[in-house]
């Protein structure tokens, strides 16, 4: 049994949270069972982790502070490590954020701004194009996530725009 | 026999009809373009040609004109169009005609006849192939739009009429939606056709989609090689094709056949052909189009009939008869196949651009890959997403799947995100396995698009924490880029 120190993977995706205690850098404990696993480095250039018998593929796409996004066997996995601590204060500041009612449409691709269909100010509804993006020679609609009134918006025809980029802001009804 | 080819494609159809081309001893041309200097199909023909600068603003695989004339300053024989880019460009192939160079396909009239949507609908009509309700001519604007739509009732779908694979085509299924749709899919059909027109077709809801694979000489002889079922499509864009499908009997795959073999009849066509029909629950087959060129999927016909369909291309442009006849086609086995595209499945399919660092390929007698990349090989948004294609072949349906989860299990690609995830849960979905999906099984069967194996969570925020721990970042993924914290962070650690 370990008394080190706690980290915890919280999951972008299901806030899921997996809990790790570790007495070094090389013992980790999890449900307080000490982990055997090896990262192996294979010469082709592929790192697989070793588990139970069981060799994964991964990968580590991004780390941005402390959220890493994680490939294993191709599937994408975000997780942020937390403190205890630091977990607390996450969930609650993600409480917050949900009540003030500010939606940020983003790009789900990369791609180029063909039209606009909306203009600040504008009433819109669940389900309404807002605007069109051209990615891959496909022209996708973007659709209001929410009803809402068009706050700001960030493009304009014809720009190239980045996957994530914020286009449209709606405040929320 | 034909001498030499100029391959005015890239990636890998362009490596697959030099495979062909160079067993059957011919020489083989390719076209460097600046955009992809190194790519892997120039290592696949045997002599490489330059694309002379241009002002760029026509892509090099569509600049019919400098394409000719590579062609001609070369003393090349013959251009194989493979798919996409100019493959169904009737003036394309009416210039290489006047140039006096063979065209691998159709003749002009014949791919004008069935690219142009609403003329193929008039000419499938005439040898009374089914169809579905709808203009029989391209509509001007959205008043006439919407009187069809009311006649035939909605949904409808608009299509552009020079469309095809897929593109320029909007379903609409309430009359408030018809403006905006029509806006769309004019200025679709203009930008990726250079043809705005139209036309309105009642919308099948939920059809499985059938194609028929149908190869015709200059001799009059014209044979079928089975059907290929491509109803797992997300966005009209097919992801997975097998042959044959699990939805036809032999009647009606007889009944299907005698209707694409009609139609390849009666345009005299020439060359290899597929056409596309929508298959209803009942087994009521509609025609949908003619497509005019060899097709993404061709390599699952090839797996069960054994025949190499790009060579059948050659044979029949050197104007040689057919090597089989219609008794002597036989359908063996079961093939799927997988199309490896460069995309995050998990952000609804967007692409997914960079390096690819590494690869991993399954390998067996069962198994073949046509890929047109390697490992270095850059993902880029010039060109479609398509990294490789994977295609098994197994005695039963059962043993195709089987054998395709274990050749996907295998397929490893590094540095940038693909659809094997994708894959496999297509190959483990209940829906799949027994056959009675259609075009909307990816929106009403799949509850995850990835599939994911035991413990993949777990493993992830294991491998997290363990590199948060330990302060090193191998971060490979082009995808992102060096952030300032964790640069200095290095520093620090120097």
């Amino acid at each position: 049994m370990s008394t080190g120190k706690k980290l915890i993977a919280h999951s972008a995706e299901n806030n899921a949270q997996h809990e790790f205690t570790f007495k070094n850098d090389y013992d980790f404990y999890y449900k307080n069972q000490k982990l055997k696993f090896d990262i192996i480095e294979e010469a082709d250039g592929f790192t697989l982790v070793s588990i139970q018998g069981v060799k994964y593929p991964v990968e580590i796409v991004s780390q941005k502070q402390n959220t890493y996004e994680i490939l294993v066997n191709g599937v994408s996995y975000t997780f942020s490590i937390e403190t205890p601590f630091s977990l607390k204060r996450k969930l609650m500041l993600a409480n917050n954020a949900d009540k003030s009612g500010k939606v940020k449409v983003k790009a789900p691709m990369p791609g180029k701004i063909l039209d606009i269909l909306v203009m600040t100010g504008q009433k819109v509804n669940k389900g309404d194009t807002l605007l069109i993006l051209e990615a891959m020679k496909m022209q996708n609609t973007i659709m209001a996530q929410n009803a809402g009134i068009v706050q700001s918006i960030s493009v304009k025809a014809n720009d190239i725009v980045a996957k994530d980029d914020v286009l449209v802001e709606i405040n929320q009804e | 026999m034909i001498k030499s080819i100029l391959i005015v494609n890239r990636g890998e159809i362009a490596c697959r009809i030099a495979r062909t081309a160079r067993r059957m001893g011919i020489v083989t041309f390719g076209i460097r373009t600046r955009k992809e200097p190194n790519a892997v199909y120039l290592s696949a023909v045997d002599k490489i040609l330059d694309f002379p600068d241009t002002d760029g603003k026509v892509a090099e695989f569509l600049d019919i004109e400098n394409l000719i004339a590579l062609a001609k300053n070369n003393k090349i024989e013959a251009v194989h169009p493979g798919y996409g880019y100019l493959a169904e460009n009737a003036h394309f192939a009416k210039r290489c005609r006047e140039e006096g160079i063979k065209y691998i396909g159709p003749a002009p009239e014949v791919i004008q006849a069935m690219g142009d949507k609403i003329m193929a609908k008039k000419i499938a009509a005439k040898c009374k192939v089914p169809m579905l309700g709808g203009s029989l001519d391209s509509v001007k604007d959205v008043a006439e739009a919407a009187k069809l739509a009311q006649k035939v009732g909605f949904p409808v779908i608009i299509k552009a009429a020079a469309g095809g694979g897929g593109r320029g085509m909007r379903i609409v299924r309430t009359e408030a939606e018809l403006p905006v749709m029509f806006k769309l899919a004019t200025s679709e059909a203009q930008s990726a056709f250079g043809d705005p027109s139209v036309f309105i077709e009642k919308y099948l809801e939920n059809p499985k989609h059938i194609e028929f694979q149908v190869v015709a000489d200059s001799h009059g002889n014209v044979v079928h090689l089975g059907e290929r079922e491509c109803s797992v499509q997300r966005k009209h864009q097919k992801l997975l094709e097998e042959a044959p499908s699990p939805a036809l009997d032999e009647k009606l795959r007889a009944k299907m056949a005698k209707a694409a073999v009609a139609l390849a009849k009666e345009v005299q066509y020439e060359s290899l052909g597929t056409v596309e029909f929508l298959l209803d629950k009942f087994g009521n087959f509609f025609f949908m189009e003619m497509n005019t060129r060899i097709q993404v999927e061709h390599p699952v016909t090839e797996a069960i009939t054994g025949l190499d369909l790009v060579e059948l291309q050659i044979r029949i442009a050197s104007g040689e008869k057919l090597p089989v006849t219609q008794k002597e086609v036989s359908l063996n086995g079961w093939a799927i196949e997988c199309r490896i595209n460069a995309e995050d499945v998990q952000s609804g399919f967007a692409p997914s651009m960079g390096t690819i660092r590494r690869m991993r390929l399954p390998q067996g007698n069962n198994i073949r890959i046509d890929t047109g990349i390697m490992e270095g090989s850059e993902i880029t948004p010039y060109f479609d997403s398509m990294v490789a294609k994977l295609i098994v072949h197994g005695k039963t349906r059962k043993e195709a799947i089987e054998s395709t989860l274990q050749a996907l299990r295998q397929f490893h690609v590094k540095g940038i995100k693909t659809t094997i995830p994708f894959c496999k849960a297509v190959m483990l979905n209940k829906v799949y396995r027994n056959g009675s999906f259609d075009t909307s099984f990816i929106e009403t069967e799949m509850d995850s698009m990835v599939h994911r194996e035991e413990k993949e969570e777990f493993i992830a925020a294991l491998l997290a924490t363990y590199f948060y721990t330990h302060e090193t970042t191998p971060v490979v993924s082009s995808e992102s880029s060096i952030d300032p914290w964790v640069l200095k962070r290095r520093i620090k650690h120097l």
